[in-house]
């Protein structure tokens, strides 16, 4: 790889990354009737990422958004920066899964629905994860796991109506390798 | 929306539809209780009559209060009392326990919402 190529991903990833991070920002500002619960609207621009560039494109902005956007609304390294981490890595697991499953299986291929459904599930699950299991471990948390589940099904839903739909009013990528 | 789409999209609505199966449900009273030392399931007693129980542990004697359709830890020889701090307990489903005592309780019966295992 020539450094115009590297400048040009970099680019990119700045990009990407500072459009998410406004769009985290801005979500972090709506009240939430139940902690856990919003649409997760940056998660559309790692899709966008990942469907026109590279899983390594969307894995730099969902890290660049989780960390630059807890610096901002100030809940670096406190409770909601671990559930937000531990959910932009599980969701960045099921991407690349998602990815390879797609390269695989090319006839059979996801494309934003499907990938944003399994990124929205992943990213709850991690999070609910790591809520059970390191900050609440109380039985009764496990009551809103199906509610927690139904919500991030809908913005998954949502969410990758949103992305099929920016996607084809941009033009054509290059390099597009999903 | 391809095939595959759709598939993800009916796996993940059975998925939350197992979930919900499993784990909403209303808070129910419940009917029994269950009284763990350890492992085992040492007593297990209706919540339609007031008692006292004692429950032999680890450290020493755990005293439960049952009454009025619910229970509580009211001693324990253990430092922290989270138990205690438990407070009453009267739904389905609900759980305390004395961990340095070893010593749990957790309730069961009503119409169901029951956990199959609980992770401390």
């Amino acid at each position: 790889m020539s450094d115009a190529a590297l400048t040009r991903d970099d680019r990119l990833i700045a990009g990407y990354a500072a459009l998410a991070i406004a769009i985290h920002v801005l979500e972090a500002g709506f009240p939430s009737p139940v902690p856990g619960i919003k649409p997760g609207l940056a998660n559309v621009v790692t899709l966008i990422a990942l469907l026109r560039h590279s899983w390594r494109v969307a894995a730099w902005v969902a890290g660049l958004r989780v960390l630059v956007g807890s610096l901002l609304v100030g809940t670096f390294l406190g409770p909601a920066f671990w559930l937000s981490a531990a959910g932009a890595t599980a969701a960045l697991a099921a991407l690349g899964l998602g990815a390879l499953w797609n390269r695989g299986l090319r006839r059979a291929a996801l494309s934003a629905p499907g990938l944003s459904v399994l990124a929205a599930l992943a990213h709850m699950g991690g999070q609910f994860f790591v809520a059970y299991r390191v900050f609440v471990p109380h039985p009764g948390l496990l009551h809103l796991l199906p509610l927690l589940m139904a919500a991030a099904l809908l913005f998954g839903l949502v969410g990758g109506w949103i992305a099929a739909q920016i996607l084809a009013r941009l033009p054509p990528a290059t390099g597009a390798s999903v | 929306m391809t095939v595959a789409d759709r598939i993800v999209v009916v796996a993940a609505s059975l998925l939350v539809g197992i979930l919900f199966a499993r784990y909403w449900g209303p808070a129910v009273p419940a009917a029994a209780v269950e009284l763990r030392s350890g492992r085992e399931v040492v007593a297990r007693y209706p919540l339609d009559r007031d008692r006292r129980v004692d429950v032999q542990g680890r450290l020493g004697v755990s005293v439960l209060d049952i009454r009025d359709g619910r229970v509580r830890f009211i001693a324990s020889p253990c430092r922290n009392k989270v138990c205690i701090h438990a407070g009453w307990l009267r739904h389905s489903g609900e759980a305390a326990a004395c961990l340095p005592n070893r010593v749990s309780v957790s309730l069961i019966g009503g119409v169901e919402a029951e956990f199959d295992a609980v992770a401390f």
